[in-house]
């Protein structure tokens, strides 16, 4: 799906980074492809190809919105935005992603890893 | 054309092929991945790229067009019919649901209290076909998911209402139905266990119950699905709250009546007649309130006696109520 030290560990979380990237600021697809590329230590380099189907997917859940927009230089684009339910959905993954981290900090605490 | 330009126009005839659909839907997809497929050269361009190798490596970028149509189709959203197209579906639905709302209007009438059996049979078969109807709610099909789940479901309902039925089931108001199940309790017993019985058309309401968890589990947004279950309890607590006050106020007159037949009887020793009853009794709140002296004992050793009322609401349909307590409906 994405280029990253762990694909895996990259791809349970896309969701809640998008999120969050889009709950920062409205967004074109390229756009949030080379943000993610700037942000995310190179841990989330998206394939582009794999990058639209996963934005379809939040919009039928309704957590983003597109909407086509003429910027004043440039040419057109389709910007996606979070919802209120996305919002919602952001609070919650968010809340789960940092409980799981502080429990495997905390193991890797105890044996000494940190 | 420069062999670019011809390799950046196959890449977008083969997705549109290969996404197929509406031409609008294919359009927009094709004109968000070229705006950003140009955004992105624009940058490397910007950044002393070669023209031509930065077209290439954005394609490549992108992956198989068969590939991308494949992983885009099952998310995308379908494209909305033509407008006669989704007038006349949306008219369809509305029927469905008018209809729908008549039946159980129909039915519900035919008892006392709601018949949750009857109501699910009534929803299984025409929520999931007005849902179908309405345009844009339901437009992905996943049969190993939607079935598989649907069926869990049912079997896990079927599981529960076999595990009701053989667990002893105490309530008030038992000692009808355990006779009604064809074992009597004693006589004064406040609770009764329910009579362990199978019919195979018992598990119709069930069917129709995963038939509608099933069209919930197609609905493609969150949002309509919610929506899906305010319209299915916006189809039925209407007509509840019509029903329950009716029969609200039909408990209260049964009791204002028993009061009244009681005091005659303890004054006269006998039961006063039909005609007494009409002629004398004063209504709290009802009128064609019909009275029946009956020749039995209720278990108390009183007599017995019973009244009918036509339902205001749907006049083919009564109520009626027995000396000892019972409240029932006619159709």
């Amino acid at each position: 799906m994405m280029k990253s030290g762990n694909p895996d560990l990259a791809r349970s979380c896309t969701d809640l980074v998008l999120l969050t990237l889009l709950q920062q600021e409205p967004m074109y697809g390229y756009q949030i492809l080379t943000t993610l590329q700037d942000r995310g230590n190179g841990e989330f380099r998206f394939k582009q190809g794999t990058l639209y189907p996963v934005l379809y997917r939040m919009e039928r859940e309704g957590w983003i919105e597109a909407t086509w927009e003429d910027p004043p230089e440039g040419k057109r684009r389709k910007v996606y935005r979070v919802t209120p339910d996305g919002r919602k959905e952001h609070g919650k993954r968010a809340a789960q992603w940092l409980r799981f981290n502080d429990a495997v900090r905390s193991i890797l605490k105890e044996a000494g890893h940190v | 054309m420069s062999n670019v330009e011809q390799r950046v126009q196959a890449f977008f005839a083969s997705l549109e092929r290969a996404l197929g659909g509406p031409h609008e839907q294919s359009d927009a997809v094709q004109a968000e991945l070229r705006a950003d497929l140009e955004a992105q050269v624009g940058d490397a361009v910007a950044a002393g790229a070669d023209r031509d190798a930065a077209w290439s490596d954005a394609l490549a970028a992108m992956g198989e067009p068969e590939a991308l149509a494949r992983s885009m189709r099952g998310a995308l959203p379908p494209s909305m019919p033509r407008a006669w197209a989704r007038n006349l579906r949306m008219i369809g639905a509305g029927l469905v649901v008018a209809w729908t709302m008549t039946i159980l209007f129909q039915f519900r009438s035919w008892d006392y209290g709601i018949d949750l059996r009857m109501t699910s049979i009534v929803l299984g078969v025409h929520l999931p076909l007005a849902l179908l109807l309405w345009p844009g709610v339901i437009w992905r099909w996943n049969p190993l998911f939607y079935t598989g789940s649907s069926l869990a479901f049912v079997f896990a309902l079927l599981l529960l209402e076999v595990w009701a039925r053989n667990t002893t089931i105490t309530y008030e108001g038992g000692e009808q139905l355990a006779l009604a199940g064809g074992e009597a309790s004693a006589a004064g017993s406040a609770a009764a266990p329910l009579v362990p019985s199978w019919d195979w058309w018992d598990l119709v309401p069930w069917l129709c119950a995963g038939l509608v968890a099933l069209t919930f589990w197609m609905i493609q947004r969150r949002r309509q699905r919610w929506l899906a279950l305010a319209l299915m309890v916006g189809l039925v607590a209407p007509i509840e709250a019509v029903y329950q006050v009716e029969e609200g106020f039909f408990r209260a007159e049964a009791q204002h009546a028993a009061a009244w037949v009681e005091a005659r009887f303890e004054e006269r020793g006998v039961l006063p007649t039909s005609e007494e009853f009409a002629q004398e009794y004063e209504a709290l709140w009802l009128s064609r309130l019909y009275y029946f002296p009956g020749e039995g004992t209720d278990p108390d050793g009183s007599p017995s006696w019973s009244l009918q009322w036509s339902r205001a609401t749907q006049h083919s349909s009564g109520l009626g109520y027995h000396s000892d307590g019972t409240i029932w409906g006619n159709d």
